[in-house]
């Protein structure tokens, strides 16, 4: 038992950014997307014993966290959410945190982009965005490489797209109010 | 914006600290029932000691003694010497392993953590100090013993009957330290550790 506690440990001492960010993918919602992390680790304890040592272990959370998270958004019964917070709801003015806001104005229309996106998109791009290789997001999701390298030129497409048309909607609402 | 930049923002997300379900009144209250429980165990273990011993005395001088009819005084000097070295380690356990007088204080007192934590460290002085000694006390208190019952045999059965207690006394001690050692690192430790964070805890606030 202690062995499995201290493996469990340095898993998620590893992991865990790089797992959140994957269900902050999944989740536009921040808190929803805590629910979902914390629920991906209690899955990932509960099965630890089946992790044989296969398939990579990085492939084997990552496989958890992507079904945990189509499990748990199914329930949720939730699509395309609208961004979660605004960019004028953020509290701090002051000069030393403008680029951490600029950050966050970033993220925010990141993960606004990001859930405009297919279901299966969503979770190629949380991999894609944590430098997960073609051929571990093939394992991962059970495609061909080729496919999973077109699918990720369309998606970037698509992506860069999606910010550019949100970055002009808020301008031109913007406009808007001034006039 | 490229995607090598999107991609930097993106890992500067961090994951939140996992939020404990358990509140701290919470975690205060199993310590203390988990310290209760062990207390109750300790209390236990030493009402059973104390049977025991009483049997075994009850044994040795109705039963052994009138057997073996002693013909030298060693059987009565070896008798007390063993049986008054059991009888003082079983009273230090009674003494010192149980908090007497802070039994029901709870967890949010500090002198009862205090205590809790001595008579719980009193069983590592156990094994470590006073049980060793009560063995080698009780291996010559028996060695005496044997002195008299084979009093008139030859000195080569004499020889290889006390060679054969010690290490019979030896094994048998060695083993019961061993197991102790592994009883306490496995119900103590865990308990001290936790009031010991507790108790700095208490001493920050």
């Amino acid at each position: 038992m202690p062995d499995k506690e201290k493996l469990f440990e340095q898993i998620v001492q590893e992991n865990r950014d790089r797992l959140y960010r994957i269900c902050r993918a999944c989740m536009p919602d921040p808190e929803d997307a805590s629910d979902l992390y914390q629920e991906v680790l209690v899955k990932v304890w509960l099965n630890l014993h089946t992790f044989r040592g296969d398939a990579k272990l990085s492939t084997w959370l990552y496989r958890i966290t992507l079904n945990t998270a189509i499990l748990h958004r199914k329930q949720q019964g939730k699509n395309t959410e609208p961004l979660p917070r605004h960019i004028a709801e953020l509290p701090d003015t002051t000069a030393e945190s403008l680029q951490k806001q600029e950050q966050e104005v970033l993220l925010q229309k990141l993960h606004y982009c990001i859930n405009c996106l297919e279901k299966q998109d969503r979770l190629i791009i949380s991999l894609l965005l944590e430098e997960v290789s073609y051929k571990e997001i093939a394992e991962v999701l059970g495609l061909t490489v080729n496919h999973v390298g077109v699918k990720i030129s369309r998606i970037k497409q698509k992506l860069a797209m999606l910010m550019e048309q949100h970055v002009n909607q808020e301008t031109f609402t913007e406009n808007s109010k001034k006039l | 914006m490229n995607f090598d930049d999107i991609q930097k923002s993106w890992q500067t997300q961090h994951a939140p600290e996992l939020i404990n379900k358990e509140s701290d009144k919470t975690i205060v209250s199993n310590l203390q029932e988990r310290t209760k429980a062990l207390q109750r165990k300790i209390i236990w273990t030493n009402i059973m000691m104390t049977v025991v011993l009483c049997l075994t005395s009850a044994a040795f001088v109705f039963i052994l003694r009138k057997g073996f009819a002693p013909k030298t005084m060693w059987f009565d000097i070896g008798l007390v010497i063993m049986f008054g070295a059991i009888l003082l380690s079983a009273l230090a356990q009674w003494l010192k392993s149980v908090p007497w007088g802070n039994l029901k204080a709870d967890s949010s007192s500090n002198e009862y953590i205090s205590h809790t934590l001595k008579s719980l460290r009193f069983r590592d002085t156990s094994i470590r100090l006073i049980t060793p000694l009560q063995m080698v006390i009780s291996t010559i208190g028996l060695n005496l013993i044997y002195l008299d019952i084979f009093w008139d045999e030859s000195w080569k059965l004499r020889l290889v009957m006390h060679l054969a207690l010690i290490i019979v006394m030896v094994l048998v001690g060695g083993l019961s330290l061993y197991y102790s050692r592994l009883r306490y690192q496995e119900l103590y430790e865990p308990i001290i550790k936790d009031l010991e964070a507790l108790k700095s805890k208490l001493r920050d606030a």
